[in-house]
């Protein structure tokens, strides 16, 4: 080890000034000393005729020094930052930071930070306008991370009671287009869902046919509409109103005039077709019976069918 | 056209200008009744009169008063039912009646006046009924001075419903239990 890696040892090329050095050490101690017995001799009239007698004749030193101390706060600054320079390396190098931090309280030093005055000097509108937010948005896995979520957790943890007591129910009716949502429902997928039987067996019909006025009912009805939809041929062939029906009019003489009558009425309507062709007529444009006649005709025809529809068929 | 079809047919009908053949038909059933009649009175009348005179006596009636019997016979027997139901028994058997043009019933005025010239027809010869084919509303010379038609007037639908009935029955199970049960002795 040489005399420049002790700290405190002058260096070799400063020989030049050690008179200066030695003056202002003699100086640095008198002044010292001095200091001392002014403090101790405190501000008596001796003590301030010594102090004068002393500033007096150490004027020449107190040029001398004046003129070091100058030198020194010209010198000094790049001394000192050549010396830091050098000495930093080893220091970092001698410090352990994890020792450092350890020995850090970290929550005395929290507890000094005003959190709240941290924060009101922190621009959030301009931090926000610097972040890319679909970006951020696109970075994020949200299926990761709904998986991760137990929804039926949340869902517990949900009070629906408090929840739809703040819905306000009339205006959440308002908004709903109801013709909309009818036309969306699938109402025969419904209606088969529906246990009609179980349905009925609650509604009192009793009390509901009491209710309808049938008087009413029965005089928006049209009667001789109804009768004529009526299909009396399948009536008469699949009950047993045929069976009565010839049970009771099936007398030979009954069904002799019939025959006659539609043999007559055969041979009427082949003579006349002949006659309209001869004479070239349209059959169509014929009266084919009396007007009281024919406007009646249709209540008593059994097809319902009218006549002009007849012959146009 | 098959027997079925031509039923079917007819049924759909009434109230139709009624056909020559039927129209026909009908006359000579009345004819027959109306001739019948009379010869069923005059023989009656004779008979009586035979009985009850002595027996030298006989009856000797001159043709021309039986034939003016016969014409009021005739005249009675067509006017009086043609003025009130529009209907002879020779029609009533074909299922027609006689209405005036527009199909109101007949009054006692149309009924004589066609009963009157009924005649007319056979008096031209037959040319008279042509108009039975040949007119737009089938009438004849004495319709038409009558301002009179004849119509199908037969219960159609009831008869309608005999033949869909007659048709229906032997399939019916209560028909056939009926039948069963009127004749238990017929065998099966």
């Amino acid at each position: 080890m040489t005399d420049e890696d002790v700290p405190g040892t002058p260096p070799d090329e400063g020989d030049d000034d050690w008179g200066v050095d030695a003056a202002l050490g003699a100086a640095t101690r008198a002044a010292r000393a001095a200091t001392d017995v002014a403090s101790a001799v405190g501000g008596s009239a001796p003590a301030r005729l010594a102090a004068a007698v002393a500033k007096r004749l150490t004027v020449p030193l107190a040029k001398e020094g004046h003129e070091v101390r100058e030198r020194l706060v010209t010198d000094a600054g790049p001394v000192a930052r050549d010396a830091i320079q050098r000495v930093t390396p080893g220091v970092i190098d001698a410090v352990n930071i994890n020792e450092v931090l350890a020995a850090i309280d970290m929550d005395a030093l929290l507890d000094r930070i005003d959190i709240d005055r941290l924060v009101g000097r922190v621009d959030v509108g301009v931090i926000v306008s610097k972040v890319d937010v679909n970006e951020l948005v696109q970075g994020v896995d949200v299926d990761g991370i709904v998986s991760r979520v137990d929804v039926a957790a949340v869902v517990e943890r949900v009070d629906v009671d408090s929840l739809i007591s703040k819905v306000n129910l009339d205006a959440l009716l308002e908004r709903i287009d109801i013709g909309l949502l009818l036309d969306r429902i699938d109402l025969n997928l419904l209606l088969t869902k529906i246990d009609l039987n179980e349905l009925l067996k609650n509604v009192d019909l009793n009390a509901l046919l009491e209710n309808v006025d049938l008087d009413a009912l029965l005089d928006g009805v049209d009667m001789n509409s109804l009768v004529n939809k009526l299909d009396i041929d399948s009536l008469v062939r699949n009950t047993e109103i045929g069976s009565l029906i010839a049970q009771s009019t099936s007398g030979i003489a009954g069904e002799a005039l019939d025959v006659v009558r539609s043999q007559g009425v055969g041979l009427d309507n082949f003579l006349s077709r002949w006659a309209n062709r001869v004479l070239r007529r349209d059959p169509i444009a014929l009266p084919v019976g009396p007007p009281l006649l024919i406007e009646l005709a249709p209540l008593a025809l059994p097809s319902g069918q009218s006549d002009s529809e007849k012959a146009q068929s | 056209m098959t027997d079925i079809s031509q039923r079917e047919l007819g049924v759909t009908q009434q109230g139709h200008y009624a056909g020559a053949v039927s129209r026909l038909v009908a006359f000579c059933c009345d004819q027959a009744i109306a001739t019948i009649c009379f010869s069923i009175a005059t023989a009656s009348l004779t008979y009586i009169i035979v009985v009850i005179t002595p027996d030298n006596y006989k009856l000797q009636l001159p043709p021309t008063l039986v034939t003016c019997l016969y014409l009021f016979w005739l005249f009675i027997y067509y006017s009086y039912p043609w003025s009130t139901s529009g209907k002879t028994a020779g029609m009533a058997i074909l299922g027609l009646r006689v209405v005036q043009r527009d199909g109101s019933q007949t009054t006692l005025r149309c009924g004589v006046l066609r009963t009157l010239m009924f005649p007319l027809g056979f008096i031209t010869f037959g040319l008279g009924f042509i108009g039975i084919i040949t007119n737009r509303e089938h009438q004849a010379l004495y319709d038409r001075i009558a301002k009179t038609t004849v119509v199908y007037d037969w219960d159609a639908r009831g008869a309608r419903l005999r033949f869909l009935a007659r048709n229906a029955a032997p399939s019916s199970p209560d028909y056939l239990e009926s039948q069963a049960i009127d004749s238990p002795n017929e065998p099966a």
